[in-house]
């Protein structure tokens, strides 16, 4: 390490330099003078005395040099000026600096901006303390059809109780909340929480307290914790809320603390949390998997040893619905995963892919700018071969070429970090809820370190580049005719690097003409239903003033009824099955129909409520029967509706439907009767598919009776209204609000949107993962491009007089022409076949995300190839036009 | 870093080093000087030559075993003058037992040669 003192000095040294060189030419005069004086004395004459002065000083130059490396900090002068004469040989070369600094920008740039998403959202560690240790806890029971189901009652309970793997085990349950008890009555995303699960995520909170289960048990007083941001937007950052009062689902709950402002949990939307303490249960509820279990890891046991124990205990639930043949039958199977993992597995095979592709970018913009420096450098051999010849020492030369890879690295760098801030700082363009931790997302030390760590490579893959083709640069250069030709090794390295840009250029393009077709496939995809001009937004019946089927049906008549008057409005109906929505639990029900082999039931039918006008406004075409008429819900057997996707499935198809009868729900004796058959629309997602839904009525004249409603497994609540208008949507929102108002003021309006919205908001992932994925494509065709045009130009430059030659000797300029022309084929089909092959595991890799495509798309496979054939022909048909133009006279005059 | 050199027996840049700080022991010098003194006190024995001597200068300069400072000799001329520091001091009185317990040794190995 150098002391503090010779940092000192190496300072003063930079900063003192052409003193210092003054000083050492003075010096020198004088021992010379001091010398001559001498021989003068011994009787030389003046002259002669000077010149055995200088002969004895020997070459001044030279060892001037020496004292100049003996002095301190000579490498830090040093690197100075080497990065100043880079500057200016880069200046003279401008085409160059300017193609090697953007391919370097583009390649740092994509790169750095994807891994702050991907690291963001995958990789850093939740922000809890130890949050390594953290699981999501839960259950698969394929025979029960549940996929990834959470924890009942009972095995929440029991688990706690008995784990030894886990430090500690919380639940929670997202809820959508009434915020009332002040000007606006408010819908707001929460959460119930166990009151342990503070405790298990080790989560602090700004004011107040979190929950315990000492304070927060079963029987406690009702008390809640808000959010930050709630805590600011609707209390005015209130320093006295804790010990207030504040009105929820008009039930009068304690504020007993707030959340620190980056605690966001379990998403980025939720404002409130409840104390949800689980009560003893009387049964496992194996079906009823409804909470999110998150449970802490004791030091040192992983998740699948946590796994395996929870599924021993899950053999001795002390319960009479888990019976051994009960667990059997589900294919009960505990499940304990990494939380960072469970919360963003949805988004990680789109990421992970994107992150692929920004790595095929960065390596082309590699390859693109080592094809580059092959090229300068061959270029500047005779200047290095002279510079040798001059006494230039190999670490000389090697750190001139390290100076200048530096200067464009960080430039590449640089514009490339500025790139991905900006990225980040429009989050990608993702909004909100379409990723998970997105609010985590910044350009942080990690993603610093990234980019440092990229532009360092970056400078050493071209200083390596440099240094390789220079290498073996001998006098022979600086001998005979002076025509520098390109090395046999240093073309073979250029030929490689091309086809290696074709290659993952042509497996980019492949892969993202696959993603490009699914995308379209999803966007032509029959969606059922016509979301131009819809408007909606959910409204939540609060159980107390609207206790009764009769006292909710009326009020969303009445509402309905203002908005149809609304000018603008053509239609205006209630539902709460509408598609592209994620149906909570209890809305995916079992149903019988009357045939089926008892046992055997259709599960996972989704079940939902619909005004009779609904299908028409949203025009969903009725395929068979008939709709709702005012006399469906006081038959005997009350109408239904299907759709056709249910019809298929379980009444034998479209037609034989109509006037089938089903019972829905485990263990209810009411038969219902289905009276029409309605189109398919999809359900979750667009590419989920269709919906196998069922329809109950809202009918409101005549009232429906207490007998009556008994009956029907779900009465109207919380609506969503869907309002057709003639004008743009979002210009009768106030009107539509003063209407809902003028009913009930204090029932809130949420999540007002257009289905138009709606569908562009199903079809965001495809389509940015196809624009990604184009986008890296085209820019990698680019680069490929360039570089086939370079690598070729260059090469014909060098073997103009060669041609010259050729011709004058008899060969037809075209077949000159023809030479050069097969040269760059051949390398774009050896890239060609190379690219086919990765392409084809690439494509393997997408098929979780392609819809309707096969990851073997012929079209994609034939056309992507056949374009870059063309494109490189294009890129190739210039150099061969300038070889075949070869002047065969000023060949010969220069033999 | 003198350590390391001494320690190598690089005779000739080791040696070198210990006569330039030997000469300066009495009083400041230039650099001709010392080469003058150097050649004097070895009757004329040693040349030292100047394209090694200023690198040395530099070089015991950088290692703080010397000072430079530009003063005006006798005749009037600007001169830049080195001389001894503490540190120098103790490197000359280490370097010079080296030396003796070295020579002596090569003369006890030449004397039983013969």
């Amino acid at each position: 390490m150098p002391s503090v003192r010779t940092i000192r000095d190496w300072w003063w040294r930079v900063r003192h330099r052409e003193a210092a060189e003054r000083e050492l030419d003075e010096e020198l005069q004088f021992h010379v003078d001091m010398h001559a004086e001498q021989g003068r004395r011994l009787g030389l004459g003046t002259a002669e005395a000077r010149r055995r002065a200088l002969v004895a000083l020997g070459g001044r130059e030279r060892f001037k040099e020496e004292m100049r490396d003996e002095r301190g900090g000579r490498w830090l002068e040093d690197a100075g000026r080497d990065l100043r004469l880079g500057l200016r040989a880069l200046r003279r070369a401008p085409g160059y600096a300017a193609a090697a600094v953007a391919s370097l920008a583009l390649g740092i740039g994509a790169a750095t901006a994807v891994f702050t998403l991907a690291y963001a959202v995958l990789l850093k560690p939740l922000p809890y303390p130890r949050a390594d240790r953290l699981v999501a806890v839960g259950h698969a029971a394929p025979g029960f059809g549940v996929e990834r189901g959470g924890l009942s009652d009972g095995t929440y309970l029991h688990y706690r109780a008995h784990s030894r793997t886990l430090a500690d085990l919380g639940a929670y349950l997202d809820r959508v909340l009434n915020l009332t008890g002040g000007d606006e009555p408010e819908l707001v995303d929460a959460a119930l929480v166990t009151p342990n699960l503070f405790g298990v995520l080790g989560a602090r909170p700004l004011l107040g307290r979190v929950f315990s289960d000492a304070a927060d048990g079963p029987g406690a007083p009702p008390t809640v914790v808000l959010s930050h941001a709630l805590w600011v937007r609707r209390y005015g950052a209130d320093p006295r809320i804790v010990g207030r009062t504040i009105e929820i689902n008009r039930l009068p709950r304690e504020v007993v603390g707030v959340m620190p402002p980056d605690f966001h949990f379990p998403g980025p939307r939720t404002q409130l949390w409840f104390a949800f303490p689980v009560e003893p249960a009387s049964s496992a509820g194996l079906r009823n998997l409804y909470l999110t279990g998150v449970g802490r890891l004791r030091a040192g046991v992983e998740p699948s040893e946590a796994a395996a124990e929870l599924q021993h205990l899950a053999a001795t639930l002390p319960y009479a619905d888990a019976a051994p043949e009960r667990l059997a039958q589900g294919g009960v199977q505990a499940r304990v995963v990494p939380l960072r993992k469970e919360m963003t597995r949805d988004v990680r095979p789109a990421l992970v892919l994107i992150l692929g592709t920004t790595a095929f970018v960065l390596l082309v913009a590699w390859a693109n700018v080592a094809n580059l420096a092959l090229v300068r450098a061959e270029r500047r051999r005779r200047e290095v071969a002279m510079a040798r010849a001059l006494g230039a020492a190999t670490r000389h030369v090697a750190r001139r070429a390290l100076a200048e890879a530096a200067l464009v690295a960080a430039a590449g760098g640089v514009i490339g970090l500025a790139v991905a801030r900006v990225g980040a700082g429009l989050r990608f363009g993702f909004s909100a809820g379409e990723l998970p931790r997105l609010h985590e997302l910044r350009v942080d030390g990690v993603v610093l370190a990234v980019a440092v760590g990229l532009t360092l490579a970056s400078a050493l893959v071209l200083t390596a580049v440099t240094l390789a083709a220079g290498h073996g640069a001998g006098y022979s250069l600086l001998r005979g005719t002076g025509r520098a030709t390109a090395g046999r090794e240093a073309r073979w390295t250029q030929r490689l690097l091309v086809a290696l840009q074709v290659a993952l250029s042509l497996t980019l393009l492949i892969g993202a003409t696959v993603m490009a077709r699914s995308y379209r496939q999803l966007r032509a995809a029959e969606l059922g239903f016509d979301p131009t001009r819809v408007l909606a937004f959910d409204l939540e019946l609060p159980f107390r003033p609207y206790p009764t089927y009769r006292a909710s049906a009326a009020f969303y008549a009445d509402v309905l009824a203002r908005i149809r008057e609304l000018p603008g409005v053509v239609d205006a109906e209630a539902a709460d099955l509408l598609p592209l929505t994620t149906l909570p639990e209890v809305q995916l029900v079992a149903v019988a129909t009357e045939d089926a082999a008892p046992g055997s039931t259709a599960s996972e039918t989704a079940l939902g409520l619909a005004t009779p006008g609904y299908f028409a406004a949203m025009r969903i075409p009725l395929l068979a029967g008939r709709g709702f008429e005012r006399a469906d819900l006081a038959a005997a057997e009350p109408g239904v509706m299907v759709s056709a996707a249910f019809a298929r499935a379980h009444v034998g198809g479209t037609t034989a439907a109509v006037g089938r009868r089903l019972r829905i729900g485990e263990r209810r004796a009411q038969w219902f009767r289905i009276v029409g058959v309605v189109g398919d629309v999809p359900g979750a997602t667009i590419a989920a598919g269709a919906r196998r839904a069922v329809y109950l009525p809202v009918l409101s004249d005549p009232p429906v009776d207490s007998a009556q409603a008994a009956r029907l497994p779900l009465w109207p609540g919380a609506e969503t209204i869907v309002v057709r208008t003639t004008v743009p949507p979002g210009r009768i929102v106030p009107a539509v609000r003063r209407a809902v108002h003028a009913v009930d003021a204090k029932v809130p309006i949420a999540r007002v949107r257009t289905l138009e919205r709606v569908v562009d908001g199903a079809l965001a992932r495809a389509r940015l993962v196809a624009w990604l994925l184009a986008a890296a494509a085209g820019t990698t065709l680019l680069l490929g491009v360039i570089g086939i045009y370079g690598v070729l130009s260059y090469a014909v430059s060098l073997r103009t007089s060669e041609f010259g030659l050729r011709i004058a000797l008899g060969t037809p300029p075209a077949a000159v022409g023809r030479m050069v022309l097969r040269q760059g084929v051949a390398v774009t089909l050896v890239g060609i076949v190379a690219g086919a092959g990765a392409a084809l595991a690439l494509t393997r890799l997408l098929r979780g995300l392609l819809y309707q495509v096969s990851p073997h798309d012929p079209a994609a496979f034939a056309a992507m190839p056949a374009l870059l054939l063309a494109v490189a022909l294009v890129a190739c048909w210039m150099p061969a036009r300038r070889a075949a133009r070869a002047d065969p006279a000023a060949a010969l005059r220069a033999e | 870093m003198a350590d390391r050199d001494v320690e190598r027996g690089d005779l000739l840049q080791g040696t070198l080093d210990m006569l330039v700080l030997k000469a300066l022991q009495l009083a400041p010098m230039h650099g001709w000087g010392i080469t003058e003194r150097i050649q004097q006190w070895s009757r004329q024995v040693l040349q030292v030559n100047q394209g090694s001597l200023y690198p040395a200068l530099r070089r015991l300069e950088r290692q703080g075993y010397i000072t430079a400072e530009w003063r005006v000799t006798e005749n009037n001329r600007r001169a830049r003058y080195y001389q001894l520091t503490a540190a120098g001091r103790r490197q000359l009185t280490a370097e010079r037992a080296h030396w003796e317990r070295l020579s002596a040794a090569v003369n006890l190995v030449l004397r039983t040669a013969e």
